[in-house]
C-alpha cells in the first residue's frame, strides 16, 4: 500500500516536472514568435477634388507601436480606381517619414462610377517585413468649385460656384471657406454657407498683408462634405497689401558707439560716487588707525 | 570706551533680546526657513525645466518676478532716503528710525535684485553684461546703479553701526558668545571714541547721507527709464522718473512704520519708539500719499485725454471691471485715499491706524506695480493672428508665487536676524561734530 502510494507520488512529480521542464522548453520559443509577429497597419484617405477632372488623394499609414500610433514611413502605396468590373491601377506612392503619400490624379474620367455615380479610389498597402498590410477606400461624388474674382468700385469681391458636372445641379447650403496662405497656417478670411443656385458672393477683406509682392493666393474650400469629400479651388490676384517698408528713422542711441555725452555723464556721476565712497574708505583707515595707536 | 550711564541703560534693556533665543523666536525662523526652502525648490525647476514652468511668454515676458523687483528696490531707496534726510537735518526724534530704515534698505536692497536674476534665462552669461557693457541701455544703467547703491546702502549702516559695535564689545555685561564678540570687535575696528575717531566718523555719516539723497533720485529714476525709454502705451511717460521716486519713497515710509511698529509691539519699545513717531511718519506718509495721487491722476488723465489707441487699450484694461479694474481702484483707493482719510481725521491720527493704514498701502503698492508691467505688456503692439490665449494674458504659476514667498521671507528673516545680531534701536549717540558742544569742547581740547 504505502510502495504503490509511493510510486503515484513519485510518477506524480516525474510528471510536475516534466509539465514545468516543457513550459520553460517552450516559452522562449512562443516570445520569439511573439517578437516576429507584424504589427498591423491602418491606412487613412482623403480625396480633393481640385477641378472637374483631377483630384489629389492623401494618403495616411498608421500603426500602433507602444499603444501609441506612429506614421509607417517608406513603405509603397497603389493608389487603385475602382471599378465595377475592373480596377485601374493608378500608381504607386513612397510613404514620407511621417507615413504621409500623395497623388494627383489627372484624368479622373477614365476611372469607373459605380450605379450611383460615386467614384471609389483605394488606398492599399500591401504589407511589409515588419507590419501587415491594410487599405481603405473613398468614395466622392464628381463635383466642381470654381473661384472668380470681382473689383467693383475698389471693393474686393470673390464669387463662389459649385455644381455636380453631369446633371449640372448645384451644391446648396454647403460651407465654403475662403483663405488665404500665411507662414505657418492657413488664414481664414470667411466661413458661409451657399445659396440655393450653388452660389455664394463675398466681400474680400483689402487689408491683408502680403510678405512680398501684392499677389495673395486666395482658396476656396468644401472640407469634408459628406458626397463630394473635399472640394478646393484656388486663385492668384494682386489684391494683397505690401507693408510699405519705412524708412527707419535713425537714433542716436543705436550707434554702436554710446555718445560721448552719455559716456562722459557715466563715468562722472560714477567717478562722483566711488570717490565717495574712496573718502569714507580712507576714513574708516584712519578711524582704525586711531584705535590701534 | 567710556559706556556712559544712558547708552548702558538702554543696552541693558536689549540684552535678553540680543542674549536669549525664545522657542517662539525658533518657530518663527524655521517657518521662514522653510518658506525660502519652498521658494529654492521652485527655482530648481525653473532651472531644470526652464522658464515655461512661470506664466511668462512671448508677449508678457515680465511678470511677478520684475515686480517684486520693483517693490523691494522701491523699498530700499525709500529708508536710504529718510535715514539721510533726517540724518542731514539733525532731526532730533530721528534715532529709533535710522537703525530699523538702513536695515530695510540693506535687506530690500539685496532681495531686490534677485528677483531680476530670476526673471532673466541664462545666467551663466550674466556677466557679459559688466564685460561688454553697452551704455546706450537702461538695463546697464540699472546694473551699475543698484550695485553701486548696494555698496552705499552697506556702508551706511555700517558707519550708523560702528559706535555700537564699540559698545556691544565693550560691555562687560553682555555674554553673547565668542562669535559675536569676535564680531563685535572687528566690526567697531578699533573704535574708541575719541574726537578724531568720531569726527572722522561724523565727517563720513555726512558725506554719505548727502551723497545718499540724489543718488536715490538717480538710482529709481534709472529703475523707471527701463520703462520710460520703451515706447510702449503705459510706460513712455516723461514723468515716470519723479513718479517712480516718490512711489519708492512712499513705499518705503509704509514699511518703515509697519516695521516700527511689528518691532515696538515685539520688544516692548514704546519707550524708544514713540506715538510720536508714528505720528511724524504718519504726516510724511500723507504728504507723499497726496504727491503720488496728483501724479498718478496727471500720468492718467494725459494717456486718456490722448486717446491714443494704444494707450487707449491699456486704460480700457485697467479701468475695465473684467480686467483689472476692481485691482487698479483697490491700488488707487487703499494706496492713496485710505492713508490720507486716516491722517485727516484726529481720531484716526494714531498708532495702530497709522501701522494699519501704512500695511495696506504698502500692499496696494504692490498691486499698483502689478498694473504698470502687465496690463502694457498684454496690450501687443504686434497684432498676430491665432496667437493662444495664455501667450497675451498673464497669470503668474505656483513656481513664481512660491519664489515671491521665498524673496519675502528673506527680508523678513534678515529683519530678524539682524535684530538678533545688533540693537534695533541705536544704543549710542551719533557722533555729531558739528553745532555739538561735547564734541566741539573735546575737539578743542584734543587741539590745545
Amino acid at each position: 500500500m504505502n510502495k504503490s502510494n509511493f510510486n503515484i507520488r513519485r510518477e506524480l512529480e516525474r510528471s510536475i516536472s516534466y509539465v514545468i521542464f516543457m513550459i520553460f522548453l517552450i516559452s522562449p520559443g512562443f516570445l520569439v514568435s511573439q517578437e516576429k509577429e507584424t504589427i498591423k497597419s491602418r491606412m487613412g484617405i482623403e480625396v480633393i477634388q481640385l477641378s472637374e477632372s483631377s483630384v489629389k488623394t492623401n494618403v495616411h499609414l498608421r500603426a500602433r507601436v507602444n499603444k501609441v500610433y506612429r506614421g509607417v514611413s517608406d513603405v509603397d502605396v497603389n493608389i487603385i480606381g475602382v471599378g465595377i468590373e475592373e480596377d485601374i491601377k493608378l500608381g504607386t506612392v513612397k510613404t514620407d517619414k511621417d507615413g504621409k503619400a500623395n497623388m494627383i490624379i489627372e484624368d479622373i474620367s477614365r476611372l469607373e462610377k459605380n450605379e450611383e455615380g460615386y467614384y471609389t479610389i483605394l488606398a492599399e498597402f500591401e504589407g511589409s517585413e515588419g507590419y501587415k498590410g491594410s487599405d481603405r477606400d473613398a468614395e466622392f461624388k464628381p463635383a466642381v468649385l470654381t473661384i472668380e474674382a470681382l473689383e467693383e468700385d475698389s471693393i474686393y469681391k470673390l464669387l463662389i460656384k459649385s455644381y455636380e458636372p453631369d446633371s449640372m445641379l448645384p451644391l446648396a447650403e454647403q460651407i465654403v471657406t475662403i483663405s488665404v496662405p500665411r507662414l505657418f497656417s492657413d488664414l481664414v478670411i470667411a466661413e458661409e454657407e451657399t445659396n440655393d443656385e450653388g452660389l455664394l458672393e463675398i466681400e474680400f477683406p483689402n487689408d491683408i498683408m502680403v510678405h512680398e509682392g501684392n499677389d495673395l493666393e486666395i482658396t476656396a474650400s468644401m472640407i469634408e462634405t459628406d458626397d463630394y469629400g473635399t472640394l478646393r479651388a484656388s486663385i492668384t490676384k494682386p489684391w494683397g497689401l505690401n507693408p510699405v517698408k519705412a524708412e527707419r528713422a535713425e537714433r542716436a542711441l543705436w550707434t554702436p558707439n554710446a555718445p560721448v555725452w552719455m559716456l562722459l555723464t557715466f563715468v562722472g556721476l560714477m567717478g562722483a560716487v566711488w570717490g565717495h565712497f574712496l573718502i569714507i574708505g580712507i576714513k574708516l583707515y584712519l578711524i582704525r588707525k586711531d584705535g590701534i595707536s | 570706551m567710556r559706556i556712559d550711564s544712558s547708552t548702558k541703560e538702554k543696552l541693558q534693556k536689549f540684552v535678553p533680546i540680543l542674549e536669549t533665543f525664545s522657542t517662539k523666536w525658533k518657530i518663527w525662523v524655521g517657518f521662514l526657513v522653510l518658506c525660502i526652502l519652498f521658494g529654492l525648490y521652485a527655482l530648481y525647476l525653473q532651472i531644470v525645466e526652464g522658464h515655461g514652468v512661470t506664466g511668462m511668454r512671448d508677449n508678457v515676458v515680465w511678470g511677478l518676478f520684475i515686480v517684486n523687483f520693483i517693490f523691494f528696490i522701491g523699498t530700499s531707496y525709500a529708508g536710504a532716503v529718510i535715514c539721510s534726510i533726517l540724518h542731514l537735518l539733525k532731526v532730533d526724534w530721528r534715532t529709533p528710525i535710522m537703525r530699523i530704515g538702513m536695515l530695510v534698505t540693506v535687506s530690500a536692497a539685496f532681495i531686490g535684485p534677485i528677483f531680476i536674476l530670476l526673471c532673466v534665462g541664462r545666467l551663466d552669461r550674466l556677466h557679459y553684461l559688466f564685460m561688454y557693457p553697452r551704455l546706450q541701455s537702461p538695463i546697464v544703467w540699472d546694473v551699475f546703479s543698484i550695485s553701486t547703491f548696494i555698496i552705499a546702502g552697506l556702508l551706511f549702516l555700517y558707519l550708523s553701526l560702528i559706535k555700537d559695535f564699540a559698545t556691544y564689545r565693550d560691555a562687560e555685561f553682555l555674554n553673547v558668545g565668542k562669535f559675536r564678540t569676535w564680531a563685535y570687535k572687528t566690526l567697531s575696528m578699533g573704535y574708541k571714541d575719541k574726537p578724531e575717531q568720531r569726527r572722522q566718523l561724523a565727517i563720513s555719516m555726512n558725506l554719505m547721507s548727502f551723497i545718499l539723497v540724489p543718488m536715490v533720485i538717480i538710482v529709481s529714476s534709472v529703475l523707471s527709464w527701463i520703462f520710460g525709454m520703451t515706447l510702449r502705451p503705459g510706460w513712455h511717460s516723461s514723468i515716470f522718473g519723479p513718479y517712480f521716486v516718490l512711489a519708492a519713497i512712499y513705499t518705503g515710509t509704509g514699511v518703515i512704520i509697519v516695521s516700527l511698529w511689528v518691532f515696538r509691539k515685539l520688544y516692548k519699545l514704546d519707550e524708544y519708539i514713540t506715538d510720536k513717531h508714528f505720528r511724524y511718519l504718519g504726516y510724511m506718509m500723507l504728504a507723499l500719499a497726496s504727491a503720488y495721487g496728483y501724479f498718478t491722476f496727471s500720468e492718467y488723465l494725459t494717456s486718456w485725454y490722448g486717446s491714443e489707441k494704444w494707450e487707449g487699450e491699456v486704460m480700457h484694461k485697467l479701468f475695465s471691471p473684467d480686467e483689472y479694474g476692481y485691482w487698479f481702484l483697490y491700488a488707487n483707493t487703499v494706496g492713496i485715499i485710505l492713508p490720507i482719510i486716516v491722517m485727516a481725521f484726529k481720531s484716526t491720527r494714531k498708532t495702530g491706524w497709522i501701522a494699519f493704514a501704512a500695511f495696506f498701502m504698502v500692499s496696494a503698492m504692490w498691486v499698483k506695480r502689478y498694473l504698470i508691467i502687465v496690463p502694457t505688456l498684454e496690450s501687443a503692439l504686434i497684432p498676430i493672428q491665432d496667437i493662444r490665449d495664455e501667450y497675451v494674458h498673464y497669470s503668474a504659476t505656483w513656481v513664481e508665487w512660491a519664489l515671491t514667498i521665498g524673496g519675502m521671507a528673506s527680508f523678513l528673516l534678515f529683519m530678524t536676524l539682524a535684530a538678533k545680531f545688533v540693537t534695533i534701536i541705536p544704543v549710542s549717540k551719533m557722533p555729531d561734530f558739528k553745532n555739538n558742544p561735547i564734541v566741539e569742547a573735546e575737539k578743542n581740547m584734543a587741539t590745545s
